[in-house]
């Protein structure tokens, strides 16, 4: 049985790991699984605030990266590329009609919690984190959370976002300012500011 | 065309950046944003991973496993099907007409036909041609787009309307033979009246199949009935001795004119079923 | 691999520089609505989905494989209405029915209650007897998406299955691609909008060749500024129409 660890090229971009995959180097396929399965992850997390549903789909993204390996052309830049792969797959799972207008659960995933933390305290401070989380990102409808994600946590320039998430750049920049309205809306972001202004006066 | 830039700009009388929003909201909502990047999904990052790779390597022997392309071969089943639905585009009424036209033939034909031509030669191959002409004649319009849509490969398709148009006529002409009274096989003139309708049916009508998808039906019909009429005027010739065809070379030229025929039908057939798998190329 | 529709990098150029451009997207199941005006691609796309027009470049993948080099399984489960849609003018309904049931591998024992049922589904109830050459434009259509939904396809494919059909027609034949898109994939094209906004689960907007936009509907309004702050309703027709002509102005 193969190790589940990978030591192979660590120097190698994303492009040409990518290359090597198509002329056959299996493990460059895997240097890729090792690089972003927890970057997949943790994006599809912020997105659905599900433990078992973000593995479920970045899963599925990395079963389509495969599927896909003769559609990428060296050098175009790899990370948005699997990005767009792995938001489609979330995309997909949400897509009927009845999970049009479904928004995130309300309640904290309560699973992998106490198995992840040291003490009660750790414990109790990622349950209100992710609950804050959930707040947040309850606030916004996908396509207002995707875009936001994309843009301050992933770090993605907005052209990459409007490619990612298949959209025009207009609708992109307006999708964030929509977004970051409704965020300073929320009651707890306008009782920070309060607090951030009292602090300074 | 580029997309406009101006949204955010117009809402909110921000400048905007090359790649920057430059908006106010960016820096009130900068702690948000950090919490938002420090919350992660539970989980063991090694257990995540090994759960990835096993899924990567499943899903590469799965790629590695699909079978090749199934061979476009003929399945008696499917062709079975497809000639039962050509008959609905052949409809009996024009398959019975060609039945009472070729009696028809054989009952008046020794009074008008012969000594001209034999029954058979005059009636058979046009009746051929016409079949071909009606049978692909929706090539370019509505019914071949949704022909092209359904589970049937295109020259399963092309045998099956052959098989109804010609192969009927030439199985009708055959039974027919025999009552021809001018040329009955018991008197040991079958090879000839065979060769004699036989060569141009399948050569009129093959090369009507040809030209129906590159020039439309009635130029295809047009086509395939000169071919007719050039064969009865070399019969006429002959008979009236006008040109000398000894039996060998006569046999040659029928034989000939069958394979060309023949011939003809395979590249009809392959031409029709190379469009339909490719799909319009136009 | 679920049941899915892949296009991938799916482009198709003509001579007068109209077409596809590259366009990646997957279908999955529920109702997708391609619209656009004339000239953006809807029927190129849909046309290369159902194998029918071979593509320029890129692939289509359903479940997985390609269907581009092997079309025969796919066209199993596909039903397909082109837009330029034509029947022997000598036939009645009954025997193009039987025709097509007969193209898609039907069994003959199983052909008549097929034809009875699809005619039901359409509105075309008992009309067997229906003559192609003198019946109207709307119950031909109707007959052409009957003809689709013979082999209880998977995967529904339909260009313009609305035109020139009375708005009752269109309103009950929406309602019934509706339900059937609750187990089964189904894309249809369309130049308007009108009652399909409640029902599609996404919206393609396509023009000269590009796809503009690639949304849900409360999407496209809330983007939009349909209602402003909250997300629009999603039967709002009459707001989505607008928000789809303003997609289209700003291109």
């Amino acid at each position: 049985m193969r190790s589940p660890t990978y030591e192979g090229p660590q120097l190698e971009s994303d492009e040409e790991l990518m290359r090597c995959w198509q002329r056959g180097r299996v493990e460059a396929l895997e240097a890729l699984v090792v690089r972003y399965h927890t970057p997949i992850y943790h994006y599809l997390f912020r997105l659905t605030c599900q433990h078992a549903l973000a593995e479920d789909l970045t899963q599925d993204s990395f079963e389509r990266l495969v599927t896909a390996r003769a559609l990428y052309d060296y050098p175009r830049p790899f990370r948005p590329w699997l990005y767009t792969i792995a938001t489609n797959a979330m995309r997909r799972h949400f897509e009927t009609a009845y999970y049009r207008h479904t928004l995130l659960v309300d309640r904290v995933e309560s699973c992998g919690v106490a198995e992840a933390c040291d003490t009660p305290h750790h414990a109790l401070d990622l349950s209100l984190k992710r609950q804050e989380l959930l707040d947040l990102l309850s606030a916004l409808t996908p396509a207002h959370r995707q875009v936001i994600v994309l843009r301050y946590v992933e770090g993605f320039a907005l052209a990459e976002i409007a490619a990612i998430v298949q959209a025009p750049l207009g609708t992109v920049k307006t999708r964030i300012v929509r977004a970051l309205d409704r965020l300073r809306a929320l009651p707890s972001e306008r009782d920070e500011r309060e607090e951030a202004a009292h602090a300074t006066a | 065309m580029r997309p406009r830039e101006h949204n955010s700009r117009d809402l909110h009388g921000q400048t905007v950046l090359d790649d920057g929003l430059g908006l106010p909201q960016e820096s009130r909502l900068a702690r948000t944003m950090q919490r938002l990047a420090g919350v992660e999904g539970p989980g063991s990052e090694p257990d995540r991973l090994a759960r990835m790779l096993a899924a990567v390597r499943q899903a590469q022997d799965v790629e590695a496993a699909r079978s090749p392309a199934p061979d476009s071969s003929v399945t008696g089943h499917s062709l079975w099907l497809a000639v039962q639905a050509q008959v609905k585009v052949v409809r009996l009424p024009l398959i019975g007409a060609a039945v009472l036209i070729l009696l028809l033939g054989i009952v008046v034909g020794p009074l008008w036909l012969e000594p001209i031509c034999t029954p058979l030669l005059a009636l058979a191959p046009p009746i051929a041609v016409l079949g071909v002409g009606y049978a692909f004649r929706s090539l370019d319009g509505g019914m071949n787009e949704l022909e092209r849509a359904c589970p049937v490969r295109p020259f399963e398709l092309a045998l099956s309307r052959l098989i109804v148009v010609v192969g009927c006529d030439i199985l009708l002409s055959l039974v027919l033979l025999p009552f021809n009274t001018g040329y009955a096989l018991l008197v040991g003139a079958g090879p000839g009246l065979l060769l004699d309708w036989l060569a141009p049916l399948l050569l009129a009508s093959g090369v009507s199949l040809l030209a129906i998808q590159r020039f439309g039906s009635v130029l295809a019909v047009e086509v395939g009935m000169m071919i007719w009429l050039g064969f009865i005027a070399l019969h006429v010739l002959v008979q009236r001795q006008v040109v000398t065809i000894d039996e060998t070379t006569g046999i040659a030229v029928w034989l000939c004119s069958i394979l060309a025929g023949l011939a003809c039908f395979a590249a009809g057939v392959a031409w029709f079923n190379r469009s339909g798998l490719q799909g319009a190329r136009a | 691999m679920s049941a899915e529709l892949s296009a991938m990098a799916l482009a198709r150029t003509y001579a007068r520089g109209r077409g596809l451009q590259p366009l990646s997207t997957t279908f999955g199941m529920g109702l997708t609505v391609i619209a656009g005006p004339n000239g953006a691609g809807k029927t190129t796309l849909l046309r290369m989905l159902a194998t029918t027009l071979h593509p320029g470049s890129g692939e289509v993948h359903w479940c997985g494989q390609s269907v581009t080099r092997d079309p025969i399984p796919y066209r199993r489960v596909l039903g397909y209405l082109p837009q330029a849609f034509a029947v022997y003018r000598s036939w009645r309904a009954a025997d193009f029915l039987t025709y097509m049931a007969r193209l898609k591998g039907l069994s003959p024992e199983v052909i008549p209650s097929r034809v009875a049922a699809v005619l039901r589904s359409t509105g075309l109830e008992g009309r067997q007897s229906l003559a192609i050459g003198t019946a109207a434009h709307g119950e031909l259509r109707r007959l052409g998406v009957a003809q689709a939904l013979l082999a209880q396809p998977r995967v529904l494919i339909l260009d313009e299955p609305f035109a020139g059909l009375a708005p009752e027609d269109r309103t009950s034949l929406i309602a019934m691609l509706a339900t059937y898109a609750r187990s089964n994939l189904v894309l249809l094209s369309s130049h308007l909008l009108d009652g399909l906004g409640s029902h599609a689960a996404r919206l393609l907007i396509l023009h000269e060749g590009r796809c503009l936009v690639d949304a849900s509907p409360p999407d496209l309004l809330d983007d939009l500024g349909g209602h402003g702050a909250e997300p629009a309703p999603p039967n709002d027709d009459r707001m989505l129409e607008i928000a789809y002509r303003r997609v289209l102005d700003q291109a």
